[in-house]
């Protein structure tokens, strides 16, 4: 690693996720292997015809809010306020030395309301969508953060994306704190609709613990879910009481150019953001000890993460362990990248490649690494997270572990 | 800097077909990519820009008429007007059909715009803010000789829709301090606005790609 690098690095962190409304809790039921998938309860879902979600819960619990409550921007909150209370060196920063970078997902739209309140009939929806930048606004507001801030819209790599500026301001900028992550919850009537119209959804109807099978042979289709995760990013010789929980080494995106609902079927464009990330990291392939793919248990996503895999890693792509969150955690979308670098960061800490849920049976076609069973132990001193999204766009983060 | 601008009012025809090879997307789009779509044919004037070139676009709001909504809510009441769950599913989404979710996604004007020219480089998709446009900008890769392609879209209340583009350098930027200050805290669309008002000033007239000056 050169000296003159600037180290940047994650230095706390909070959550509300289908696995836990804290980052202990989080982890625990991460390596528990906790599955927070079940049947749609936040939306009356009588009348749909798949019912299956990963809602937020603490304590095994759903939490609720009020009804027709744009629930992401509660998540968010919560999410930061826990990075805040974890946090004591943001005020070492001047609020204008503090930014915050989110990841949003589709604006909220309350259809019950606009209906029942008659005002479809004059066409005036405007009061009835919620839109997630006033929401950064808001909290960037909450939390004197003056330096600039911003919501990432680019759908699944919208917090990663977040991320990755992030990661950049603080390559060049010294004095800066950042938070950052994403947020997302597509549990109502018009968004759940809406993807499932597009056929991703799986449509599993048995066990909904079962239905997300990430790389699995027999996997049918992703599940939505919903969540925050929030970071905070400062350079490594700037803090002063904040504990280190990873280091971002290099970030890249990239677009597939293709379709807007299939990725690159050979993987081309999602191996050159890995590429990238790696090369910025100043690392070589062989030094990945792991890969946290997006994994989203559709049909397309696997075969083409495999080929980006292959062209990455070369013969070693069916060696290197993989792990995909989203068989417990469903899809959060545009809060997945950020939800799954906490998953990410959990491997870092606790050298172990989790078991990915529900994968029972290989795919000829996706011929990885994928952990079955029990946590494999391994050194691991680098992981690359991978994500990619509806519309082409890819992101790749190598992550270090810190060692004091 | 090479800047572009359109607008089209509420029932005006938005001639994205006559600036694309890939002429079957063209249903999957709102207005805002439509708009987009124009920008950048005239922007470009038929030039390829290098597969990495860097793509930031800003997002405006959704229209959400574009998304069926009217159709969704006319099978979605009661006779009294509550809303039907049931009524929702077997009647106003069946009412709309799957394409229509692409126009309520955000990040579609950025995937289609790449898909068009073959952009498969950094990219991000902001919204609506104009200091998240110009730091994703100011913090892009840089390859030499290449610019960076940014572009943002707004659809007002009364239903303009407009949308501008730019092949900037981050020396561009740099030197355009001035007009960051004015208009970071500002829909990004007003960031084209403010430099199409420069050009006009320097006699370079509106709606026209010109190069704007590194004096800026």
């Amino acid at each position: 690693m050169k000296s003159h690098t600037p180290r940047i690095m994650i230095t706390a962190a909070g959550v509300n996720s289908p696995l836990g409304c804290s980052v202990n809790e989080f982890m625990e039921n991460l390596a528990n292997g906790t599955i927070g998938i079940g049947h749609l309860q936040s939306v009356n879902a009588e009348f749909f015809p798949v019912k299956c979600a990963a809602e937020v819960k603490e304590k095994g619990q759903l939490v609720e809010t009020e009804e027709n409550m744009d629930r992401k921007e509660y998540f968010i909150r919560r999410a930061v306020k826990e990075l805040v209370d974890n946090c004591p060196d943001i005020e070492n920063y001047k609020p204008r030395n503090r930014m915050m970078h989110l990841g949003a997902g589709l604006d909220y739209f309350n259809l019950q309301s606009y209906i029942g309140s008659g005002h479809f009939k004059q066409k005036h929806w405007e009061p009835y969508y919620h839109r997630s930048d006033h929401m950064v606004d808001r909290l960037a507001k909450h939390y004197e953060i003056r330096g600039g801030h911003s919501a990432n819209v680019a759908a699944c790599v919208a917090s990663s994306q977040s991320i990755g500026l992030s990661y950049r301001i603080l390559s060049q900028h010294t004095g800066l704190g950042i938070v950052t992550g994403g947020f997302d919850s597509m549990l109502s009537h018009l968004h759940y609709m809406g993807l499932y119209k597009l056929g991703v959804l799986a449509d599993d109807t048995g066990d909904p613990a079962r239905a997300c099978k990430p790389f699995d042979k027999n996997r049918r289709g992703a599940v939505l879910g919903e969540g925050a995760a929030a970071f905070f990013l400062q350079r490594f010789d700037e803090i002063k009481q904040n504990r280190p929980l990873a280091e971002i080494r290099g970030y890249a995106s990239t677009l597939d150019a293709h379709e807007i609902t299939e990725p690159y079927p050979d993987g081309t464009y999602l191996a050159e953001a890995a590429q990238d990330a790696i090369l910025e990291a100043q690392l070589s392939a062989e030094e990945i000890d792991c890969v946290h793919l997006h994994g989203t248990g559709t049909r397309q996503n696997a075969p083409a993460e495999a080929r980006a895999m292959e062209l990455v890693f070369g013969h070693r792509y069916k060696e290197i362990p993989v792990f995909s969150l989203k068989a417990q955690t469903g899809h959060l979308m545009g809060a997945c990248g950020a939800v799954e670098l906490l998953a990410a960061i959990y491997s870092l800490q606790n050298q172990v490649v989790l078991p990915t849920r529900n994968f029972d049976e290989p795919d000829p076609d996706v011929p990885l690494r994928v952990v079955k069973g029990e946590p494999l132990p391994l050194k691991i001193f680098n992981i690359l997270k991978l994500n990619s999204g509806f519309g082409g766009q890819n992101t790749a983060i190598v992550l270090r572990r810190y060692v004091v | 800097m090479e800047l572009e601008l359109v607008s089209y009012r509420r029932n005006e025809t938005i001639p994205a077909r006559d600036y694309m090879t890939k002429k079957k997307h063209v249903k999957f789009f709102d207005r805002e990519t439509a708009a987009a779509m124009v920008c950048v044919g005239r922007l470009l004037k038929g030039r390829m820009l290098p597969t990495n070139t860097p793509f930031y676009y800003a997002k405006g709001a959704v229209e959400h008429e574009e998304y069926g909504l009217e159709d969704i809510a006319a099978g979605s009441a009661t006779a009294e007007g509550a809303f039907d769950h049931e009524g929702f599913i077997k009647v106003g989404m069946a009412n709309v059909s799957p394409l229509t979710h692409s126009k309520v996604m955000y990040n579609m004007t950025l995937s289609f715009l790449s898909i068009e020219l073959g952009l498969t480089g950094d990219n991000a998709v902001i919204y609506r803010s104009a200091s998240g446009l110009l730091l994703q900008t100011y913090h892009a890769p840089v390859y030499p000789g290449i610019p960076i392609l940014i572009g943002a879209g707004r659809v007002n209340k009364e239903g303009t829709v407009e949308s501008g583009f730019a092949l900037v350098t981050q020396g561009n930027l740099l030197q355009a301090k001035r007009a960051r200050d004015k208009v970071a805290h500002d829909d990004a669309m007003e960031l084209f606005l403010h430099w199409n008002r420069v050009q006009r000033e320097r006699g370079q007239g509106p709606h026209k790609a010109g190069v704007l000056e590194a004096s800026l």
